[in-house]
């Protein structure tokens, strides 16, 4: 198996079966990306494309800052954001004041199959999505998300107060399904 | 739901997703090569057009520079035709030079003083 260096080297002399192998140890990871931003398993498949093309042009101008897949989360993300960027306009602008956010809220996810959350985020509204991706995943500040977004910092607050209600009205009912049924968490 | 698994809303969502893999479909890697086969495409088309470019320029500079220098030479040519007809000019004699007394006339002449002094 190819070090992560030389697997670099090989994929910016543009060798095919070097990117394929390159493809292969990180389209995973990257595709779990793609799906948290997008509405469907086909939209995601297209961002996964699209963003490791992108990958390719630019791996020259990787310098190991950071980590590569760190790297490669930045590309897939901002691909993502190109994509939805033409929805981002119905996002509706509300005032600050009236928005509660409790950052204290505790929540449980360990019982659910990976399939079974991405489902469940890929159920809510395009701008909600984003941004609880932005903020809660990924860890970007409510400033930082307006700026991404060109949206007003009220805004991303109250896109991701939404998403948390959303979230938890589905955890519930996904809590409610599986007592129904008496399965058992695994 | 046990209250011992709650931990704050974002770290619970964070570590779900944390090193998290799911299979893409095999379609995503055919689409992947075609793209990078086009942008190889382009990326030649852009270096053959370049090396075109490269050459055209490179052949006009080549012209030129044999203009320049066919120029030059023709001139330098020029000129020492030109230096070389001054050349011949050079050689007639001027009032200060050396008279050659092997001339019979100027000979005689000076033979003919003497016999006067005399």
């Amino acid at each position: 198996m190819q070090t992560e260096k030389d697997l670099l080297e090989d994929c910016i002399k543009e060798n095919r079966a070097a990117q394929k192998a390159f493809y292969d140890r990180y389209c995973r990871k990257m595709m779990v990306v793609c799906q948290r931003y997008a509405k469907s398993t086909q939209e995601a498949e297209d961002i996964l494309q699209e963003g490791f093309i992108k990958v390719f042009a630019n791996i020259k101008s990787f310098r190991g800052d950071a980590r590569l897949d760190t790297w490669m989360t930045r590309i897939m993300i901002n691909t993502a954001l190109n994509a939805q960027r033409q929805k981002l306009y119905l996002l509706p602008m509300v005032d600050v004041a009236v928005i509660d956010l409790r950052e204290e809220e505790q929540v449980s996810l360990s019982g659910l199959h990976l399939s079974e959350l991405i489902s469940i985020v890929q159920s809510l509204p395009d701008g909600c999505r984003l941004v609880f991706n932005l903020f809660a995943i990924e860890g970007y500040s409510h400033r930082e998300i307006s700026e991404m977004l060109a949206i007003s910092e009220g805004t991303s607050k109250s896109q991701y107060n939404r998403a948390k209600s959303l979230l938890k009205i589905k955890l519930s009912q996904q809590e409610n399904k599986y007592e129904k049924f008496g399965e058992g968490k695994v | 739901m046990r209250n011992s698994e709650k931990v704050k809303f974002e770290d619970a969502w964070q570590k779900a997703f944390e090193n998290a893999e799911q299979a893409p479909s095999e379609n995503v890697w055919t689409g992947l090569e075609q793209g990078l086969n086009k942008a190889e495409t382009v990326t030649m088309k852009r270096r053959v057009v370049f090396y075109q470019r490269l050459a055209a320029a490179s052949i006009v500079f080549a012209l030129v520079l044999g203009g320049i220098t066919t120029y030059f030479i023709s001139s330098l040519g020029h000129q020492q035709e030109v230096s070389a007809v001054n050349g011949n000019s050079s050689k007639i004699p001027k009032s200060d030079e050396v008279i050659d007394i092997s001339d019979p006339i100027i000979s005689s002449e000076k033979s003919n003083n003497n016999i006067i002094k005399r």
